[in-house]
């Protein structure tokens, strides 16, 4: 169980998040959307603790996430712009971040296959495209055992092979009853990835509905139509 | 040192050590050590002239090296922040990966020709190399704090500029004006203090007075001289330089365990 409670996160004279208070049960998948600047990336940011709010707390399990980094555990992420040290090599990446979790067993080996990055080992990161280094940070992500899995834009610079495989995976994870909280400009992935919506304006929730209750209550087949449609109703 | 530090660092020391750009620097040190002493003569003559390369160039190049390396890595920093580690953890990871390759180019680019050509005076190589130590770690604390405090790189590069502006040049010609313009007042205990401000002069005036050069000395650091002979002086010049070696560093641990990334 993940709680948001009244978060409000400002940067200078800019409030970013307006009071969020909201609960998300194990097996959640759900859709972060809104605007550029509504507050999606920052309230990521906030659960994993890059960010610190200005008011309110985020309980991981009913215990603060303030109290001990040892709940990032149980987290997977997928950042928005996936960067490593130019001068390393993928596999070291890869040990690093195992490394850091202490984990030793060879669990990386299938994620590597099914996002085709043995060829791509040895590399040092600075010759890798930007899709390659994606692939890398969604192994990164879906290697560890993890139940909550937060994805900011994961689907941004992959090819449609590597796409389907991310979609294969997110769709594992939610059979397994793992939490997903993901962003997407990209509308029509989420009908595939989430259960439900939760669209920010202006730092605030605009609304939060299931996918199906989307569809029905604006009458319309196309998932981009439903939120404009959604969007004018309030 | 707990274990997620001791695993950043090794990455991060990997990381900095295939850098070509340290690779580069530290050839062009060893290059430029080994053509001095082979034109230059004595160790005393050429640790006049790579003095002075080493109080103009090490920090500025330290301050930048501080400055690119914490905002070329702020997205990766991200994702080691999102690993279940403390902050404070993959800070001292980071610096010690980060600043060692650094802190240690110049004394073994100096040390390579020094060891290879003249193999004497080591108290004079000691005392510079030391210095040249405490500069890099000066220069890329405060470059490291600058990239914290400011995500633009460009704020924080010219910040940077200022900062090596005033220390390497700046502050020489104010102290040399203060010496002129108030040549009538007692001003020796002021301009002392003032060189307490500055950890390049202290750098400078440390390894001088090896030499026993008083000619060559600056007129702040021949004011020095006849302070720094006594043991209040030489303990008051190392704890300057141990403060001035902690303060960056302080302020970039504490500007990192607080930031929002």
């Amino acid at each position: 169980m993940i709680e948001f409670r009244n978060l409000t996160k400002r940067f200078g004279k800019n409030t970013v998040l307006r009071g969020i208070s909201l609960a998300l049960s194990p097996g959640s998948s759900v859709a972060i959307l809104g605007p550029n600047a509504s507050g999606k990336t920052t309230l990521l940011k906030c659960l994993l603790g890059l960010t610190r709010p200005d008011e309110g707390t985020i309980l991981v399990n009913g215990v603060p996430i303030t109290d001990s980094p040892l709940y990032r555990h149980r987290i997977g992420y997928m950042p928005q712009h996936p960067h490593f040290p130019e001068n390393l090599q993928v596999a070291e990446v890869i040990e690093l971040v195992k490394r850091v979790r202490a984990i030793a067993a060879p669990i990386e080996a299938p994620y590597i296959e099914r996002f085709r990055l043995e060829t791509e080992l040895k590399k040092p990161i600075r010759a890798l495209s930007g899709g390659t280094r994606q692939k890398l940070s969604a192994v990164l992500a879906f290697m560890v055992e993890a139940d909550i899995f937060v994805l900011d834009e994961p689907t941004a610079g992959l090819d449609p092979l590597a796409l389907r495989v991310l979609k294969d995976e997110i769709q594992q994870r939610r059979a397994r009853g793992c939490t997903i909280l993901m962003t997407t400009h990209t509308l029509g992935d989420v009908p595939e990835l989430c259960d439900e919506v939760l669209f920010l304006l202006e730092g605030k929730i605009a609304f939060r509905e299931t996918v199906a209750e989307l569809f029905a209550s604006t009458n319309s087949r196309h998932f981009d139509e439903a939120i404009l449609l959604r969007l004018q109703q309030r | 040192m707990t274990s997620a530090i001791r695993v950043i660092l090794d990455f991060q020391l990997r990381h900095a050590l295939r850098s070509r750009w340290l690779l580069f620097y530290s050839t062009v040190l060893l290059i430029l050590t080994a053509l001095l002493f082979w034109f230059g003569g004595t160790a005393e003559h050429v640790v006049i002239s790579l003095l002075n390369i080493v109080l103009l160039l090490v920090p500025l190049i330290a301050l930048l090296y501080g400055v690119l390396g914490i905002s070329q890595a702020r997205e990766f920093l991200e994702l080691m922040l999102a690993q279940p580690m403390q902050r404070y953890e993959l800070f001292w990871g980071t610096f010690i990966g980060m600043t060692l390759p650094l802190t240690l180019a110049v004394p073994i680019s100096i040390g390579i020709p020094w060891l290879m050509l003249i193999h004497q005076q080591w108290g004079l190589y000691a005392t510079l190399a030391f210095g040249s130590a405490l500069l890099t770690l000066v220069g890329a604390g405060f470059g490291m704090a600058f990239a914290l405090w400011w995500e633009e790189r460009l704020r924080a590069v010219g910040l940077s500029f200022a900062l090596w502006f005033t220390l390497a040049v700046l502050y020489d010609a104010l102290v040399l004006l203060m010496g002129v313009v108030l040549h009538n007042y007692p001003v020796e205990h002021a301009l002392l203090g003032l060189m307490f401000l500055n950890p390049i002069d202290l750098v400078r005036v440390a390894t001088l007075l090896q030499l026993d050069t008083a000619a060559l000395l600056g007129y702040t650091g021949a004011l020095l001289q006849k302070f720094a002979g006594s043991t209040i002086g030489i303990l008051l010049t190392a704890t300057a330089l141990l403060l001035w070696t902690l303060l960056p560093i302080i302020l970039a641990l504490r500007s990192f365990v607080r930031k929002d990334f």
